[in-house]
């Protein structure tokens, strides 16, 4: 097929069909409902991990999940969430929230929006990121 | 000897039909209310993804046809280009599809290529088009050489490997449940490719297949979509990104940072390049075998059942 047919096919094809799904409401993010939500995502996502606290955001689209041995960060991405280890991590302060910096190519790290009362509580976490 | 042979680009041609698909699936989905998930951003990744693999095939091809034809110089033989050669042909490189996809698997070097297909949590159609950008530098090439050297002609093999890949887009799909028994028993599914897409300790590592499920019933990695253990999409690590140059690039990445590390003796940084995905100098178990035996410890009544067969509690 010439390329001056398949490239604008695909430009087009990939356009419409990310309109078509955001009308559709397929853009909408996932939000956590409360901690025991959360500590079910924790558990399928890292099936052999006991989860002693949860703190999660007032948005709902972000928690810092602490095990005996690591503490994670576990965020809304799109309709589903990922979860990522804090070890190293830097976090810093931003007018909206929080910007994580996850140093990792695969997961560069969200902003999380937190109201100026959850900022002190999850900066605080900062210090006891440091390896 | 047949030299000037060409076939079609069906990938290519297959791109409307691709298309409507997904628009077919996407309004089953909005109508019945079940089906599959789709979400916005997960599925212009994975359309951006498919849209790359092509632009790379075209860019990039020019290597691997390179080697085919100075293979196919070398050759004496010649099958010719009669239907049953095209069949026989096309099943041969079904099953060279097979271990070079457990090679994507079960060498890191070539996971790094393949980890994009599986980077979504989601299954549906856009997931089938989610494909590498940098399968060439995998050297998986090497694999369909003796289908070369046996007479097969490059334009035939590589004919039959895009009817292969046109197959198994139609079976990235959580709208069809189960085909005829008969069905599932031969040929790939959707079910059988949900299990591969499944993060599950019991579905790692399974159902390699492109076209026929044969070929992981004969090499022991068949497992079943069982009712009870439903399949949750994705990496065992997933990743946090939908930005295309990361999908692309992230795992390749992660295998040159470990490497990298100082300190580390030639065997082990070549590790980090063969050895499967997971493994580190420091825990030379750690994998998706090492995944599978801590389930079956913490859930010793799954022990010998599918896709635990080789694991005691």
């Amino acid at each position: 097929m010439p390329l001056s047919i398949l490239l604008p096919m695909v430009v087009l094809g990939i356009l419409g069909i990310a309109l078509i799904l955001h009308l559709k409401g397929f853009t909408k993010s996932l939000q956590f409902a409360n901690e025991a939500e959360v500590r079910q995502h924790v558990h399928r996502l890292l099936p052999f991990v006991e989860v002693t606290s949860v703190l999660l955001s007032q948005d709902g689209k972000a928690a810092i999940v602490t095990t005996p041995e690591l503490r994670y960060l576990i965020w809304s991405f799109g309709a589903d969430c990922t979860l990522h280890g804090l070890t190293g991590a830097e976090i810093e302060d931003i007018p909206e929230g929080a910007h994580f910096h996850l140093h990792d190519f695969a997961a560069p790290g969200p902003k999380i929006a937190l109201s100026h009362a959850e900022k002190r509580l999850w900066l605080m976490q900062n210090k006891e990121n440091a390896p | 000897m047949t030299d000037m042979l060409t076939y079609p680009d069906i990938v290519n041609f297959a791109v409307p039909f691709f298309i409507a698909a997904i628009l077919i699936e996407l309004l089953w989905i909005a109508i019945k209310g079940r089906g599959g998930r789709y979400e916005t951003r997960d599925a212009v990744t994975s359309l951006i993804m498919g849209a790359g693999s092509v632009a790379s095939g075209i860019i990039l091809g020019f290597i691997a046809w390179g080697f085919f034809m100075l293979l196919w110089r070398i050759t004496p033989l010649d099958l010719g280009t009669s239907v049953l050669t095209v069949l026989l042909c096309f099943v041969l490189d079904d099953l060279r599809y097979y271990w070079v996809h457990r090679f994507g698997h079960r060498i890191r070097w070539v996971w790094a290529s393949h980890v994009n297909h599986h980077s979504s949590q989601h299954y549906n159609l856009t997931t089938a088009l989610r494909q590498t950008w940098t399968g060439t530098f995998t050297f998986m090439m090497i694999v369909r050489a003796p289908l070369i050297l046996l007479g097969f002609h490059p334009a035939m093999v590589l004919f039959v490997g895009g009817i292969n890949l046109i197959y198994q887009f139609w079976i990235h799909t959580e709208a069809i449940g189960k085909m005829p028994r008969w069905f599932e028993a031969v040929m790939n599914t959707p079910s059988h490719h949900r299990v591969h897409h499944g993060r599950n300790p019991r579905y790692l590592d399974s159902n390699y297949a492109g076209v026929f499920i044969i070929w992981d019933k004969m090499f022991g990695t068949f497992v079943p979509e069982q009712e009870d253990d439903k399949v949750d999409y994705g990496l065992v690590t997933n990743i946090g990104t939908f930005n295309p140059l990361r999908v692309a690039f992230h795992e390749w990445v992660s295998v040159f940072k470990d490497m990298g590390q100082p300190g580390l003796t030639l065997k082990q940084r070549i590790g980090y390049a063969l050895n499967p995905p997971g493994w580190r100098h420091d825990d030379p178990t750690r994998g998706s075998d090492s995944l599978k035996a801590e389930y079956v410890r913490r859930n010793p009544e799954v022990a010998g059942t599918p896709g635990f067969e080789n694991y005691k509690p």
